[in-house]
């Protein structure tokens, strides 16, 4: 099977410093991954590299047979991204912001307004649909970029931490949506570094620290792999060099002085 | 400079420390509180000052000089009352000046400012007394409002020194102090009104109108006060002709500074005395007892944000996202789908985004204070019956009128890029859109008929109706050129999209050479304009052509691509 998104040898800069140092990645349809990291990582970058928004990379990246280079815009009617921060225009309701978001997908408005109006309600947000969004909790920004992301009905979704402030039934449906979309034959890009959310929601699990990745395969592969720990134990042992339960002793010791 | 005036205002606030102590407050919390307090006051930019220039919050460090100036400005300003020859109108004028923009000064910065919710999260769950608490509260409240008061009052007392005598500037001083208190109970009372009156949700937007009005008032202070007091023969007035004027607080302080002044045994002046010291005691009485409670309640609700769950579920249909109008006024001007939803977003977020409104609609007010401003010279010049018979040259006031607007424009046009939500704007950067330049044409767009073509029905109308329809092809030319020339700036300025930027300083140079271009375009409409002004079918060919180009510009705003947007 053609992987669906291909990245080879993708290197990014900031300035000076480089953040990703080649990273390579084979995913195929319909898989969740969950590509975790500490602070730093490179996850974000990688994030918003896939959906088009920092051109200037090095490297091959091909999603559904296109070049992320040359194709971007078809790439992005492919996509639905959820970023990592509530970021929205807050002065507007859920309805306008995801009609503007219907526009520039080219959604007829029909089509736009039932979708929202429908999935809205699933998130627990009809009521809200016309308040503007200065007054909204963390977690209802969250839900409203959560149907941001899927009212195209997107291909491929990268989720940037969507679990971030939210309540744990709306986690709930989250993880149900993901599983749910999955079997629908949509690829999933979860970015996040709650492990234990990971370890339950995707198939292969990426994990990658200073700009490379540094395991890749399902929970049980990596478990082969690295010994039977879970994932948080994997997870430190590869990304952290000292002891972390080091770090609390000697918050202890200061606050004792 | 300023820390150590924040130094000295420190040690000046703290000179009774003995005093508070016997009243339980607890001294090096006190101090180390006012201290961040004050450190903050100097970081924090001014309601007035924000709307002037394009500085951001971050480089701010001394926000109290440049408050402090700002006040000596004012109070200079007010010194036109002085041209009033009776004492009881000169003193009402000059204190009612005082109570308005001293009102304004505090009702803009009091919630970020004087009663700081964040308190509650930071203060108060350390182990302090509330004597202490209070006693920070109350001296920073002090603090705050001596550093306008002061500077502002400064002119009058050297200009009472001077023209009245050295005794009236004295009695001038605790006149003042009343008049402060009363001002602050002021406040009180309209921040309370506004906040019973509307949700907490609306209160932030009320006081960004409050804010905006202000910076209107203070210009238009400046540029009409001198003028009207130099020409007409107002000085002369008194107001203690009428009997209303009781109903003024101003004239009770101006009376009762009389009565210190002259000691003459005058009924009123005894009356305007007693009023104005009993109506502060009793205010500030009010204040404590019954304002500061509700006030602190009601405020703590606008910051948590808990409010919105108590607003009932909209009923309101599906069907009407966008209002009416602005959707048929989408269909009429935009072409496609992503064009249009540009053209109703930026509709939206023009009357909603408080920093957009800060910037651009104390603009308008200024043009208005110009254009009254003309209006009052041309009236003084011409008669109005010269303008009405036609023997009056009519081309310079109509053609700046008309050409005024695209003014307006420019000032819109130039702060649409900028957003305090700036990254939300990932959002057109993720959309799979073949040229950026339909957001922002439908952006443009929107502004246009929403700032442009009001003023342009207005004018048309009203010029048709005074003068009469001969006026049609001038006017018709007129506002083409406006949306030409809006066009060519929107082309030019617009390298962003829409409400996707840091609101960044602009520099002197970039400045100037903005103004520049703005003269020659408007120069090469304006001036052909005016020598074709009386050729109607000249001007009509005209008219196609500029409407032509305007298309054409348009259509090439719609082709910016994503390699010629600047970051």
């Amino acid at each position: 099977m053609e992987p669906i998104i291909s990245i080879k040898n993708l290197y990014k800069n900031y300035g000076k410093k480089e953040v990703l140092k080649g990273i390579n990645l084979d995913i195929y349809p319909g898989q969740v991954i969950g590509y975790i990291g500490p602070n730093g990582a490179g996850k974000s970058t990688t994030v918003k590299i896939l959906c088009g928004l920092l051109p200037d990379y090095r490297g091959e990246v091909i999603i559904k047979g296109l070049n992320l280079k040359t194709d971007s815009i078809q790439i992005k009617r492919l996509l639905g991204y959820v970023p990592e921060l509530a970021e929205l225009y807050e002065v507007l309701t859920p309805a306008e912001f995801l009609s503007l978001v219907g526009d520039l997908y080219e959604l007829p408005p029909e089509t736009t307004k039932t979708r929202m109006e429908k999935i809205l309600a699933a998130l627990d947000l009809k009521d809200n649909l016309h308040q503007r969004m200065d007054t909204f909790s963390k977690g209802m920004k969250q839900k409203v970029l959560i149907a941001s992301a899927l009212i195209h009905n997107p291909e491929i979704i990268i989720l940037d931490e969507p679990l971030n402030g939210l309540d744990a039934n709306t986690v709930i449906i989250i993880k149900h949506l993901i599983s749910n979309l999955a079997k629908e034959g949509k690829t999933i890009f979860y970015c996040s570094h709650m492990m234990d959310i990971v370890e339950k929601v995707s198939e292969k699990i990426v994990l990658i620290n200073d700009g490379r990745v540094v395991a890749n395969g399902t929970f049980l592969e990596l478990k082969d792999q690295l010994g039977d720990k879970s994932l948080e134990q994997m997870f430190a042992g590869l990304t952290s060099g000292n002891s972390l339960s080091g770090a609390a002793e000697e918050i202890i010791l200061a606050m004792n002085q | 400079m300023s820390k150590h005036l924040t130094k000295f205002i420190l040690w000046f606030v703290l000179l009774p420390a003995s005093l508070y102590k016997k009243f339980g407050v607890e001294i090096p919390k006190l101090k180390s509180i006012l201290n961040a307090k004050l450190l903050m006051d100097d970081r924090r930019v001014n309601g007035l000052y924000k709307t002037k220039s394009g500085q951001h919050d971050h480089n701010v460090s001394s926000a109290t000089l440049i408050t402090m100036f700002i006040s000596l400005i004012m109070g200079a300003v007010f010194l036109t009352a002085f041209t009033f020859e009776k004492d009881l109108t000169c003193f009402t004028v000059y204190f009612s000046f005082v109570i308005i923009i001293l009102s304004l000064f505090l009702i803009t910065d009091f919630t970020q400012v004087l009663i700081d919710v964040k308190d509650n999260y930071i203060i108060l769950p350390k182990p302090i007394r509330a004597n202490t608490f209070i006693a920070t509260r109350l001296l920073h409240i002090f603090i705050h409002v001596s550093k306008i008061v002061i500077p502002m009052s400064l002119p009058a007392l050297i200009m009472i020194g001077i023209t009245r005598s050295v005794w009236g500037a004295f009695s001038f001083i605790p006149i003042m102090i009343l008049l402060t208190t009363f001002t602050l109970f002021l406040v009180n009372a309209i921040y309370l009104f506004i906040l019973k009156i509307f949700s907490p949700e609306k209160f932030k937007s009320i006081i960004t109108s409050v804010q905006i009005v202000f910076a209107i008032v203070i210009y238009g202070s400046f540029q009409l006060m001198p003028r009207m007091m130099n020409e007409s023969g107002l000085n002369e007035a008194d107001i203690t002709d009428y009997t209303f004027i009781w109903l003024i607080p101003s004239y009770w302080f101006a009376g009762a500074w009389k009565f210190i002044y002259s000691f003459t045994p005058d009924m009123n002046l005894m009356i305007c005395a007693l009023l104005s010291v009993a109506v502060p005691i009793v205010s500030i009485w009010l204040v404590i007892k019954y304002f500061a409670p509700a006030f602190q309640n009601k405020l703590t609700l606008i910051s948590s944000g808990s409010s919105s769950k108590q607003i009932k579920a909209d009923t309101q249909d599906i069907t009407n996202i966008h209002p009416g109008y602005s959707l048929l006024l989408a269909k009429i001007f935009t072409q496609n789908v992503a064009e249009r939803g540009a053209f109703l977003f930026t509709w939206k977020m023009t009357t909603r985004s408080r920093d957009f409104k800060m910037k651009v609609y104390p603009q308008f007010g200024y043009l208005i204070v110009i254009i009254a401003l003309m209006f009052y010279r041309s009236v003084s010049h011409h008669s109005i019956n010269a303008l009405l018979d036609g023997t009056a040259d009519i081309r310079i006031p109509l053609l700046t009128l008309i050409y005024l607007s695209s003014f307006i424009l420019l000032g819109a046009i130039t702060q649409l890029p900028y957003s305090e939500n700036f990254n939300a704007s990932w959002l057109f950067h993720t959309s799979p859109l073949k040229n950026p330049g339909q957001i922002i044409s439908g952006s443009i767009k929107a502004t246009i008929v929403k700032f442009c073509l009001p003023i342009i029905l207005f004018v048309m109308l009203a010029s048709i109706s005074v003068i009469g329809t001969q006026l049609i092809p001038n006017l018709l030319f007129g506002f083409v050129n406006t949306m030409l020339i809006s066009s060519i700036i929107g082309r030019i300025m617009m390298n962003k999209l829409p409400f996707s930027s840091p609101r960044k300083n602009m520099s002197e140079g970039q400045n100037t050479a903005k103004g520049f271009f703005m003269l020659f375009v408007f120069g090469a409409c304006a001036i052909p304009h005016y020598f074709l002004f009386n050729f109607n079918w000249v001007i009509s060919i005209f008219t196609i052509i500029s409407a032509g180009g305007t298309h054409m510009v348009l259509q090439s705003i719609k082709n910016i691509s994503w390699s010629e947007l600047k970051e």
